[in-house]
């Protein structure tokens, strides 16, 4: 019964976020063990785990937690999405200025793997999202963008006239 | 919103930023602390609870991880040094605030105005 009651909180809850699943995965495991908590108190003084449940909901505000959470992430994630589709670019930036000499003419793999920047590039493009955003997965999806567009740079060198 | 309500929303960071002065703490700790401290004066609201603590995260005051201590997952916060700073800046601002309230209530001003 007290678990069924908590995940009809934490719907309830939930129908107020539209966050990234892992954020939102997050909050609701943290109310979630919360409730858990104010169960497990009321059973060991002897009370009622239901009743403590209710009057917990009625303290907690669910309607109104759940948007203000909304409100204190949304704008954290907006940025996030930002800076996730900044960084490609700042790095294509940093292979552009890389891959192709001052006359214009854009190296090759075998001079473009040996030059140190390109190394270092290619490292901050995974390790740069990785520390930020601490999801290696946006990290790697940033870095398969990374190589994504070195491999259009070296393999078609018209995009120097882009 | 009651007057009370009212200066315990605007003291809520303040009382949380002194808690997490002592020790690493979870939610659910936090609001017990804190009523069982004050004799249930602040017995704190977990709606307004949890987006204080996200917000003060964010604003890079507290830091968190998730730690299972008894077989139990939790997310603990713990102060960071911009926070100690901040609890600081906080601190003094409420000391003037409550001498000034203090001095204004015991002169009598706040009837004869």
């Amino acid at each position: 019964m007290d678990q069924l009651a908590i995940d009809q909180m934490l719907e309830k809850i939930r129908q107020h976020l539209n966050l990234s699943k892992q954020t939102e995965h997050e909050l609701l495991d943290e109310i979630r063990t919360h409730l858990e908590d104010v169960v497990a108190e009321a059973v060991s003084h002897g009370r009622d785990g239901d009743l403590a449940l209710l009057k917990s909901a009625e303290e907690f505000g669910i309607e109104e937690v759940g948007a203000e959470l909304q409100l204190v992430h949304k704008d954290r994630e907006s940025i996030d999405a930002l800076l996730l589709c900044a960084l490609p670019v700042l790095f294509a930036l940093v292979l552009r200025w890389l891959a192709f000499a001052p006359d214009g003419s854009a190296l090759g793999w075998p001079q473009l793997l040996v030059r140190p920047g390109f190394w270092v590039a290619a490292g901050a493009a995974l390790v740069v999202p990785v520390l930020y955003f601490t999801r290696w997965r946006l990290a790697l999806l940033g870095w398969f963008f990374f190589w994504l567009i070195t491999v259009i740079f070296v393999v078609f060198p018209s995009v120097n006239h882009w | 919103m009651t007057p009370r309500d009212q200066m315990r929303k605007g003291s809520t960071e303040i009382l949380i930023l002194s808690l997490l002065l002592e020790h690493p703490m979870y939610g659910y700790q936090i609001s017990q602390q804190l009523a069982q401290r004050s004799g249930g004066y602040f017995e704190m609201k977990e709606g307004l609870l949890y987006p204080a603590l996200h917000r003060m995260q964010q604003n890079g005051w507290l830091a968190s991880d998730w730690q299972t201590i008894d077989g139990r997952r939790r997310k603990y916060y713990s102060l960071t040094p911009l926070g100690r700073q901040v609890l600081g800046e906080q601190a003094a601002e409420w000391q003037v605030f409550l001498e000034q309230l203090h001095a204004l209530l015991r002169s009598g001003e706040l009837w004869t105005s």
